[in-house]
């Protein structure tokens, strides 16, 4: 700060406490005046509390609260010093080694990010990681008291902060300037625990890197013995007629194999519990975190932890650290209000963040939510025009689910004055960066008024589980065993097409058909016996029907592809002892998107499916051909009978019919169809024998089309392609 | 071809030749089995294993016709790629950007 802009800090503080006496006294012009004093020297927070004191003046409501408030700020700012310390000393030991350990990292990736820029002062991917370090490094240390240090982030970010869009060399090279100065600060500042630091993190990563190789060489195992087991198998089929002391070698060979499979799953889980730590060791880490943000940001916290028993690898726990801190601190800066501003809405003074852990089957979930105000929307729309990413006319037409999404980019903030904990727009992209980097995914949900939702997805790579393999047309499919609740082999009777529930002992249980979610061709010669797997899905039971169980098998876990990380409902993938990949559903996902909480991905999903009936395979197939040859998936059914079955086992987007069939008869399949809440909707072409007028009066205010026979291929296109239209 | 574009795999997509932007994109023997990704976008036809890593399999255009898999790879991982057959090692064909293609793959499955 210059000398004049410290003259006239001078004059505002001395106005401002000239002022506190006055409403005091309830004198609602010196609220007034305060508010534009503050507005003048552009702190948005003191503006905002003169404009409540102002307003709670009006109301008749007691100043001193308030006031108090106003005091502790004006002495915030007169003197920029540290606020005295609000740990115990071997709490803040424990959190500085801690935080030391992230410095390290930052420092690294500042020096690297600088040594790029420095050849190219304007490559945008390396700038931006060298803000976001130097944002994690202020925010970080001053929420351990390490506030040189914070400033010294502080002054790097200033300095970067304007030249995020247009810069020089000399930029670069005043950024080049200050990293000894954040080296020596780290040194200084922490000489206590420095040794510590320097010689912990590296022999605990060399234990770690031990037992991932041990990790990874248990999971081939699992490979492995899964090759043995399908040859096994194999060969036992082959031994049937053998003689009997080669099949008794073949079932001792079969036990071996069993127990070495009870013994390869003891040792995965094993080595995994010497690499985990439970979740409150890294709520432990966090806590005080947020303490020490309420404090500096005048707000009442509670934060409250849940799934503390669940078990988390360490490695992936320290990875959270750094993007859990950011969410953590946006919850208290951005997401939580003053006390007063709770009261006034009639909250409690204290807030509530939540953090929970949960094991999802593939990997973890991880939400920090708060009671807070919720995202201020207006807000965003008009930080996205200040930072000429949209004019005012884009950002007015901007959905708020996308509105939200533009908060995971860079240098997007709703927070007008920036200080050492947030407000440049370094928060949420820095945590969907390192979520990314992890392979996961980040979601915000926001309700104004009642609070914000942070949910942070992370697979857990290479990991043997327990899964339930299972057919749904030719493909394999797994879910986690440890969400499967019951397997039922079902009549198809005890499905209720219409209501889409399903009956198994005395239960109703809400169904998936998975053939119809996943539009998996129903294969040919199913009997009328189906599997159901009962899953859990947050406390709630449903079923799901597919064409053949496989059985319990070990998997290794693989993640998705990048690309695909977020695609619904899949959780990862394994490969089979053949060598094919096969998908891992994600149990909660399926159940929203069986239920329609999730919206069907929207994007083409190949060509529209249409069922051809007619008990004349000659007609039956000619039809299907000349559909097929237009682009479009045609499967066939012999009756009406069969007709009404594949259509309540699997989506069709037509149905095309000959009228004059045994069975049941063309009228009567419509009028079937037309009384299913499912497929009333579905458009239907109608073959027939009769002239058009005649087949009208019969059924035709209930088709969209209908064809006389015989077939020719145009009309019968014709026909579908008005059909088909929207 | 020009000075500045390097010698990268040129292959046959919807009949056009089409110059690959991966200098290490490099055609497989066979293409490998292949898994579909129900309710998957368009462009994607699934996912295969190769080396023991899983990857998304992309049509590089609208004819569904492929009869060899090239592997690429970007900073969004690496990727099959199915096309016609492979033309050359340099030409001055249309480029393709590969990164763009998973970019658009990810962005239409997050929706």
């Amino acid at each position: 700060m210059s000398a004049t802009d410290r003259g006239l800090l001078e004059i505002f503080l001395d106005e401002a406490r000239a002022l506190l006496p006055r409403i005091g006294e309830r004198d609602r012009s010196a609220a007034g005046e305060l508010a534009e004093l503050a507005s003048v020297v552009g702190d948005a927070e003191l503006v905002e509390l003169a404009t409540a004191l102002r307003v709670g003046l009006e109301r008749g409501h007691d100043p001193a609260p308030l006031v108090r408030l106003v005091d502790g700020k004006l002495a915030a700012i007169a003197a920029p010093t540290p606020l005295p310390s609000t740990w115990d000393p071997v709490e803040l030991a424990e959190m500085r080694s801690l935080f030391l350990v992230e410095a390290r990292n930052a420092l690294v990736a500042i020096e690297a990010s600088l040594l790029v820029l420095a050849v190219d002062p304007n490559a945008q991917e390396p700038f931006e990681m060298l803000l976001r370090k130097a944002h994690t490094l202020k925010g970080s240390a001053g929420s351990v008291d390490l506030h040189a240090l914070s400033a010294a982030a502080h002054r790097l970010e200033d300095l970067l902060g304007p030249a995020r869009h247009r810069r020089d060399a000399s930029i670069i090279a005043a950024a080049q300037a200050a990293v000894p100065e954040l080296r020596r600060l780290v040194g200084l500042d922490a000489a206590n625990v420095e040794e510590e630091l320097l010689t912990t993190p590296d022999s605990q990563s060399l234990d770690a890197l031990r037992v991932d190789e041990l990790l990874d060489a248990a999971s081939e195992l699992v490979l492995d013995r899964t090759r043995i087991e399908r040859r096994l198998r194999s060969v036992e089929e082959l031994a049937v007629d053998a003689s009997p002391q080669l099949r008794a070698q073949l079932a001792e060979l079969s036990a071996d194999v069993a127990t070495l499979a009870r013994t390869t799953r003891r040792l995965g889980e094993r080595l995994r519990r010497v690499r985990a730590i439970d979740f409150q060791t890294l709520v432990s880490r966090v806590e005080a975190v947020v303490r020490s943000a309420a404090l500096r940001e005048h707000k009442q916290v509670h934060l409250v932890a849940r799934g503390v028993a669940e078990e988390i690898d360490q490695r992936l726990a320290d990875a959270l650290l750094e993007p859990l801190l950011h969410a953590l601190r946006n919850a208290v800066v951005h997401g939580v209000e003053l006390p007063i501003d709770r009261l006034a809405a009639g909250k409690p003074a204290a807030a509530t963040i939540t953090l929970a852990l949960r094991q999802t089957g593939d990997g973890l979930e991880l939400e920090v939510s708060d009671d807070g105000a919720g995202v201020d929307l207006a807000a965003v729309r008009r930080a996205l025009v200040v930072a000429e990413r949209l004019t005012d006319e884009e950002a007015a037409q901007l959905s708020d689910r996308a509105l939200l999404a533009t908060l995971f980019q860079p240098g997007i903030s709703t927070r007008v004055v920036t200080d050492d904990l947030a407000g440049r727009g370094v928060g949420l992209d820095a945590v969907a960066d390192a979520i990314a980097r992890l392979g996961g995914d980040v979601s915000l949900y926001t309700t104004w008024g009642v609070g914000t939702r942070l949910t942070i997805h992370v697979p857990v790579e290479s990991r043997v589980l327990e899964a339930l393999l299972f057919k749904v047309g030719d493909q394999v499919f797994a879910v986690p065993s440890a969400r499967v609740e019951e397997v039922a082999e079902v009549d198809k009777d005890s499905i209720d097409d219409d209501v889409a529930h399903i009956r198994i002992g005395d239960e109703q249980l809400a169904l998936v058909r998975l053939g119809a979610l996943l539009r998996i061709p129903r294969p040919p010669g199913l009997g009328g016996k189906r599997a159901a797997i009962v899953l859990d899905s947050r406390g709630q039971r449903f079923a799901v029907t597919c064409d053949r169980l496989i059985g319990p098998r070990d998997i290794v876990v693989r993640r998705l592809p990048r690309a695909l990380v977020g695609a619904r409902p899949w959780a990862g993938a394994t490969i089979s002892g053949a060598g094919k990949v096969q998908l891992i559903f994600d149990v909660d996902a399926l159940a929203q998107l069986g239920a329609g909480k999730l919206p069907r991905p929207s994007y083409p999903t190949g060509p529209r499916r249409v069922l051809v009936v007619d008990e004349a395979r000659s007609l039956r197939e000619a039809v299907a051909l000349v559909l097929e040859h237009a682009g479009l998936s045609a499967e066939r059914a012999p009756d009406g009978w069969e007709a009404l079955e594949r259509l309540s086992d699997r989506p069709f987007d037509l149905l095309v019919f000959r009228h004059e069939q045994k069975g049941l008869s063309g009228p009567r399949l419509v009028d079937r169809i037309r009384a299913s809440p499912h497929l009333r909707k579905l458009p239907i072409v109608m073959l027939t024998d009769l002239d058009e007028r005649s087949a009208l009066k019969l059924v035709g205010p209930f088709v969209q089309a209908i064809v006389s026979l015989p077939l020719r291929r145009r009309p019968l296109l014709d026909a579908v392609q008005r059909a088909l239209k929207p | 071809m020009s000075a500045d574009r390097p010698n990268t795999l040129t292959v046959e997509i919807d009949g056009r030749p089409r110059r690959l932007l991966d200098a290490s994109a490099r055609p497989l023997e066979a293409v490998p089995v292949i898994t579909p990704v129900p309710l998957g976008p368009d462009s994607l036809a699934g996912l295969a294993q190769v080396d023991g890593e899983v990857l998304p399999v992309l049509w590089a255009g609208t004819q569904r016709n492929a009869i060899v898999a090239v592997l690429v790879g970007s900073s969004l991982g690496r990727a099959l790629l199915l096309c016609g057959r492979v033309v050359g090692t340099s030409s001055d064909a249309t480029p393709l950007d590969v990164h763009a293609l998973l970019e658009t793959l990810r962005h239409e499955v997050r929706g």
